[in-house]
Order: structure tokens, then C-alpha cells, then sequence
């Protein structure tokens, strides 16, 4: 598949603070790629770099081969850009909302006409297309958002964090408006800090947090890189050099992230299971307070790239 | 370009509240202004009060003063005053009078001994503004009477002393009571008459000035161009600040990651704001001729010609300054300053004529003064194109100027605000 956008060493800095550091990817056509990492991690100042609302200090991003720098305009009639907070005129419908916006793209008469009525129906606002916005559910309001942004039936949609503060059955319909875009042919940058989403929707996806890409593949890739098998986790009072030094003495036991009174074990496929590694742990005079064990999710490959969980 | 001026007209078509208030705000000024000050449409004397008087401390000296001021020539162009007694308040209920003012038995007594009294006024619930001009007149009386009572003390009771006495009194006690008044009123001449406010007819002080009754409204229509000019100052405030707005909705943010270049944006925003600025100004005007204040100029297209060079102006100028502040509350405070003071020094809020001669040639220098002096030859000395050209010219280069100015500036906010 060839790729819609490129991003090479892409790099920001704000005096003294370094937003994004020189992240390179490629997000392939009909792909939903995934950014995740917690808030300040610098995926909205990404997006802001590709869609030219920021000049990179460094790098390069090229959207089907076209250099930003080079002609941001063409770029940007390619780009369908929807912003983390909702950015709709209240006062105005729904649909003149989104016939405003396909007028700015340059659809006219019939074509924008229809455009629109087809959008209104696919993000279920049919109904109340000519209400004023401001009598609308935020849920309501996000999907009016995300729908300003598909107007102009762009190549490359952007979605920054689009279901930030709406309640889970909001949640789900506008990741079925997303799976349905992507379905027409569409390709989709879609960054998130919850963990969930991005299980649920992405073909690939990059970890990021302080402005770097700690990893980068699938979601079963990355998990992978965690290990095959399950996930041991423990607490209570314990050091954590004695537990190291007690995991070391346990065959198929590997230390994930271990740190005082805290510890997260891979018991790998293969070995002698679970309940032989926690008995080489208590021989080796530990007691724990809790013990949980679990399949191994993205959360807890954040915490073992970066030491911190994704909603600190 | 279009969607985006479209887009701002139908928002504030939809959500119209603050060009209402814009649009109301000369009208309401015109009304006030002149009923208190002048004639009312097409010439026509404002109508007088009718108000009854019942004099209960007939004899008393403060008593009596009142009701002679009020009965005086000068009044009679406002008030038909007529003495009754008893029987006013049957008339009141008839109908037959705007106000019942009541003077109260030992009135002029309780005043000269520093007592409280009541001045009591009966309204006609079936009038509106006419009551209420006896009601404001008689609380400016008791508050008079009241200082005045603090402030002359002993010397009141000498002149009740001196009317009441069966003979003459001596010159000497005249003189000595009158020096004794004059030097109470000096000490406070500064704090009771304040020269802040002139009151005086802009007609009376133009010597080219042609019959008594203009071809508007009189006093009604000046006041509406004066006060025009600086609503559409507010309003170019009002609609170029809307970039703000924009900017707090994240619209501008997302309007600059499309394809349309900044100056595109700028550039309709201000186009939005010229023709807010007009579609006000031609509602105003329309409000006015339905109203008789105004006549419809001689040179149509002349008053057009000259509100599009003051909307031009106007907008260029707060672009200007919304252009070199750092944020919407900096604006907004700069923006008021600018309108207030353009309009105080440019004849929006006092005829430039009836200013101090420094004064008026600052006037020169504001937008308000070119529009206003224009206006006022087009609609009242029938003036045409050719009359208000200097007016027209120096409004359009002001805005050419301002306007690529502040497009320079507000190009280089736009960065700003939306990265």
C-alpha cells in the first residue's frame, strides 16, 4: 500500500521545551494508525506540524508525496482535520454548519447539497439538521464536529482525541463513523489517550510520550514485545532488589517493571506456569498483599516503556 | 470568499441580540436626548405637561416661589400649570392633568427650620414619559430645596422674617442678608454649578445656517446622525472583534487548516464588517425617516458613498488595534477607549461647534467629525456629492491607510492565534 503520509524527523521546539522530537512514520492508505500517550505526551502539536497550523523546527511531512512546506495549500484540500475541542458555530444549524464548511472547500449547488445530507444521515443528525447547534448533546456536538471535517471528503482525515469528554455510547458511535470511513477508502491519524480506542480501532499504532515514538507496530505487535504469556502482577512489602533477585531464580520469569512494594512479572508460554513461578517467589521468603494476573494489554507496555501508567 | 461572509451574516442573524442593541442604542439616545432638549419630528413642538398644582401653604414664602417659578413665561413652552385646590385629585382622576404636585401646609416653615417634608406628586398612570418628566423635575426641586435649606441655614428664617414683616425692611438688613447668601453660594459655586455641560442648539450656532427648522427633524435628528456614527464605531468593534470570538470557539484555528490563505480570512471578516456597518446604518436611517426625524438627502448616493468610507474607516481602525493587542480583554478595553474618546472629541456626544476652539480642531483629526459634519450637510443643508467629497476623500484614504495596516498586523496575529 502506498503511503499517504510521511512524517520524517519531525521535530518542534518551544524555547526551552522540545514538544516533539524528531518522530518519523508512515500511515498507509485505508489505515487507521494510532497515536497514543497521555496528555502534554506531543500528539496534538504532531498534528498541528501536519496540518500546517505549525511550522516544524525539523523535519519533513509529505501528504501523498506533497511537502507541506512546499505547498501547504494542496496539501491541506487533502487533509480533513478535526480538533480535539469541538469547534462548530453554535449559532448556526447543523447543516449550515457543514454547508459553510463544504463552501470553504469549494463544493457548490447540487454537490455540496447532497454532501451534506448524505454526512448528516451517516453521523445520525438528520433529525435536527436545522436546529441551532447550541441546543445540542455534547455527543450530539461531536459528531457535528467530526462531520465538518469529512465534508470535502478529504484523503487523509486527522482526529485529535475526537470522543474526549462524551459518554461511552457517544463514544461508540462516532468509532463506527471512523470504521465506516475507513471502510469508503479513507485513511485516518486518529491520536488518543485511552487505551481501549485504540485497541479497538487501530491497524497500527506509536506509542508516544515526551514528544518521542517509544514503539510502533500493531496492537498484537506491540503487546508481543511485552512477551508471550501472562502478566504477573504483585504488591505488598518487598524491595525491589529482593524481588529481582527472586524472579532471577524462577525459570520463564522476567521482570517487566519492578520498582518497591510494586511488580509486573511476564510467566512466559511454554514454562512451568504461573503457579510455579509464585511459589519460587514466596520461597524465596516474599509475601505479597495482592497478586493479579492477567493477559498483558497496552497499558502495560506504557508502563514498562515509560515507567508511569497512560492516565498519570 | 463569500461562504465566509455569508457565514458571519447568518450568525448574527441567528443570534442578533448585540447588533439589536447597536441598532437600538442611537435610536433610544435620539428619543431621550431630544424630548428633553428639542422639537419632535417634523418640526413639531414637544407637547406640553399638563400639571396641576395644589398649593396647601398658600402664604408661605418657599411655597409661593415654587409655584410662581413654575407658572413662569419660560415654563409655559413645557408646562400648562394650573392652581387648584381641593378639587385635583377628582381631576387627576378624570384624566384631565399629567401630574397632581402637592405642597403640603407648613412646606416653606419646615424647610427654613431644617424639618422633613414631603412634596407629594400624583401620577396619570395612563401617560407615560410626561409624569415622569414631573416626577424627575420635582426630585431635582427637593433636592435643591434641601441643600439649599443646609447651606443658608439662619439666613432662610431672616428672609421668611423680612417677607412676613407688615413694613419695609431696612436696606441695610437687605444688603447685610444678601452679602452673607452670596458668600455661601461663592464658597460652593464650584461644587452647585459645575460648567460641565453646555446646553444649546447646533442651528442657532451655524451662521449658514438657512431657516429656523431644518429639512429633518430638528433636535431628533441631529442627535440620530451624531449618535449613528458612534454606534457604527461600536459595531466595527463589535464585528472585527468577532476574530476573537473565533479564535475562543477554535473556528479560526480550524479555518486556518484549510486551504484558504490567511489574508482570504482577514480580508472577509473585515468585508463582513463594512457591510454589518452599512445594513445598520441604513436601518437606522430607514427607523429615522419613518419616524419624521430625518428627510431622505438630496444626494442618496452620496450618503451612501460616505457611510461605506466611515464603515471602511471605522473597521481599518479597530483592526488596527485589534492588531497590536495581545488578547481579547486588551481589545476590548482599547477598542472603548478609542470609541469613547473619538466620540467625545469628534461631535458624537456634543455638537464640535459648542466645544472650545482647541477642541474642535481635534475634532478634525477623528473619523466621528468627517462623518458626522458630512452627514449633517447631506441630510439637513441638502448638500450633495460634490459639497461632502473633502469628507468622503479623507475617510477613504484614512481607511486605505488603516485598513493595509492593520492587515500587516493582523496577519501576523492570525499566526498567533491559531498555531
Amino acid at each position: 500500500m502506498a503511503p499517504v503520509l510521511e512524517v520524517r524527523a519531525l521535530r518542534k521546539v518551544f524555547g526551552d521545551l522540545t514538544a516533539v522530537d524528531g518522530i518519523s512514520f508512515t500511515v498507509n492508505e485505508g489505515e487507521i494508525y494510532g497515536f497514543l500517550g497521555p496528555n502534554g505526551a506531543g500528539k496534538t502539536t504532531s498534528i498541528s506540524m501536519i496540518c500546517g497550523l505549525l511550522d516544524p523546527t525539523e523535519g519533513e511531512v509529505l501528504v501523498q508525496g506533497i511537502g507541506i512546506r512546499e505547498n501547504p495549500r494542496e496539501v491541506k484540500r487533502r487533509l480533513g482535520v478535526v480538533p480535539q475541542e469541538v469547534a462548530v458555530y453554535e449559532e448556526l444549524s447543523a447543516r449550515q454548519n457543514l454547508d459553510f464548511w463544504g463552501g470553504i472547500f469549494g463544493l457548490r449547488g447540487g454537490i455540496l447539497k447532497k454532501r451534506v445530507a448524505e454526512l448528516l444521515e451517516q453521523v445520525g443528525l438528520e433529525d435536527r439538521a436545522d436546529e441551532p447547534v447550541k441546543n445540542f448533546s455534547g455527543g450530539m456536538k461531536r459528531r457535528l464536529n467530526l462531520a465538518m471535517g469529512l465534508v470535502h471528503d478529504p484523503q487523509l482525515i486527522l482526529l485529535d482525541e475526537p470522543t474526549v469528554g462524551i459518554d461511552p455510547q457517544a463514544r461508540h458511535k462516532i468509532l463506527d463513523i471512523v470504521k465506516e470511513v475507513v471502510a469508503q477508502g479513507r485513511t485516518v491519524l486518529y491520536t488518543t489517550h485511552y487505551l481501549e480506542e485504540a485497541e479497538d480501532l487501530c491497524d497500527r499504532l506509536a506509542v508516544i510520550d515526551h514528544g518521542r515514538i517509544l514503539a510502533e507496530g500493531t496492537v498484537d505487535g506491540l503487546k508481543a514485545q511485552l512477551g508471550e504469556g501472562s502478566l504477573l502482577t504483585v504488591q505488598g512489602q518487598f524491595t525491589a532488589a529482593s524481588l529481582t533477585a527472586a524472579a532471577a531464580r524462577v525459570e520463564g520469569l522476567q521482570p517487566v517493571e519492578i520498582a518497591d512494594g510494586r511488580g509486573m512479572l511476564m510467566v512466559g508460554n511454554g514454562g512451568p506456569g504461573v503457579s510455579h513461578s509464585l511459589e519460587g517467589l514466596f520461597s524465596a521468603g516474599l509475601t505479597f498483599d495482592d497478586i493479579n494476573i492477567k493477559e498483558p494489554n497496552l497499558e502495560d507496555l506504557f508502563l514498562k516503556l515509560t515507567g508511569r501508567e497512560l492516565r498519570d | 470568499m463569500w461562504p465566509l461572509i455569508r457565514k458571519d451574516l447568518m450568525r448574527r442573524w441567528r443570534s442578533p441580540a448585540s447588533t439589536l442593541v447597536m441598532v437600538a442604542f442611537p435610536l433610544f439616545m435620539s428619543l431621550v436626548i431630544g424630548m428633553v432638549f428639542g422639537s419632535g419630528g417634523n418640526g413639531q413642538e414637544f407637547p406640553r405637561i399638563h400639571v396641576l398644582v395644589e398649593n396647601r401653604d398658600e402664604g408661605g414664602f418657599l411655597a409661593d416661589a415654587l409655584v410662581g417659578a413654575l407658572g413662569q413665561e419660560q415654563g409655559q413652552e413645557y408646562l400648562e400649570v394650573e392652581i387648584v385646590g381641593e378639587e385635583g385629585a377628582a381631576l387627576m382622576e378624570d384624566g384631565k392633568a399629567s401630574a397632581l404636585v402637592i405642597i403640603p401646609e407648613g412646606f416653606s416653615t419646615a424647610i427654613v427650620e431644617r424639618r422633613p417634608t414631603t412634596l407629594s406628586i400624583v401620577r396619570n398612570p395612563s401617560e407615560g414619559i410626561k409624569p415622569e418628566i414631573i416626577v424627575q423635575g420635582g426630585e431635582l426641586v427637593a433636592a435643591y430645596l434641601d441643600q439649599g435649606s443646609r447651606l443658608l441655614g439662619g439666613e432662610l428664617g431672616n428672609l421668611q422674617e423680612m417677607i412676613k414683616a407688615d413694613e419695609m425692611p431696612a436696606s441695610a438688613k437687605v444688603g447685610a442678608l444678601a452679602a452673607r447668601v452670596m458668600d455661601r453660594i461663592r464658597d460652593v459655586e464650584s461644587y452647585l454649578f459645575p460648567p460641565l455641560v453646555g446646553i444649546g442648539s447646533a442651528k442657532e450656532q451655524d451662521p449658514d445656517a438657512g431657516e429656523d427648522d431644518p429639512s429633518g427633524g430638528g433636535v431628533f435628528g441631529y442627535i440620530l446622525v451624531m449618535t449613528t456614527v458612534m454606534a457604527l464605531l461600536f459595531v466595527a468593534t463589535r464585528s472585527v472583534g468577532d476574530l476573537f470570538e473565533e479564535k475562543n470557539s477554535g473556528m479560526l484555528r480550524r479555518q486556518a487548516a484549510t486551504p484558504l490563505p490567511v489574508v482570504q480570512i482577514i480580508t472577509a471578516k473585515f468585508l463582513f464588517s463594512v457591510v454589518l456597518g452599512l445594513m445598520v446604518m441604513l436601518i437606522l436611517a430607514g427607523t429615522g425617516l419613518a419616524l419624521g426625524w430625518i428627510t431622505a438627502p438630496a444626494d442618496p448616493a452620496a450618503a451612501l458613498l460616505l457611510g461605506l468610507a466611515f464603515n471602511l474607516a471605522a473597521c481599518g481602525l479597530v483592526a488596527v488595534f485589534i492588531g497590536l493587542v495581545r488578547n481579547e480583554k486588551q481589545a476590548g478595553i482599547l477598542s472603548w477607549l478609542i470609541v469613547m474618546g473619538m466620540s467625545a472629541l469628534g461631535g458624537s456626544l456634543t455638537p464640535v461647534e459648542q466645544m472650545p476652539e482647541a477642541m474642535q480642531g481635534l475634532a478634525r483629526f477623528t473619523l466621528n467629525y468627517w462623518a458626522i459634519d458630512g452627514f449633517n450637510r447631506l441630510m439637513f443643508d441638502d448638500a450633495n456629492l460634490q459639497a461632502v467629497a473633502g469628507n468622503i476623500l479623507v475617510l477613504l484614504v484614512a481607511g486605505g491607510v488603516l485598513t493595509l495596516a492593520a492587515n500587516l498586523l493582523l496577519v501576523r496575529r492570525f499566526r498567533e492565534m491559531t498555531s
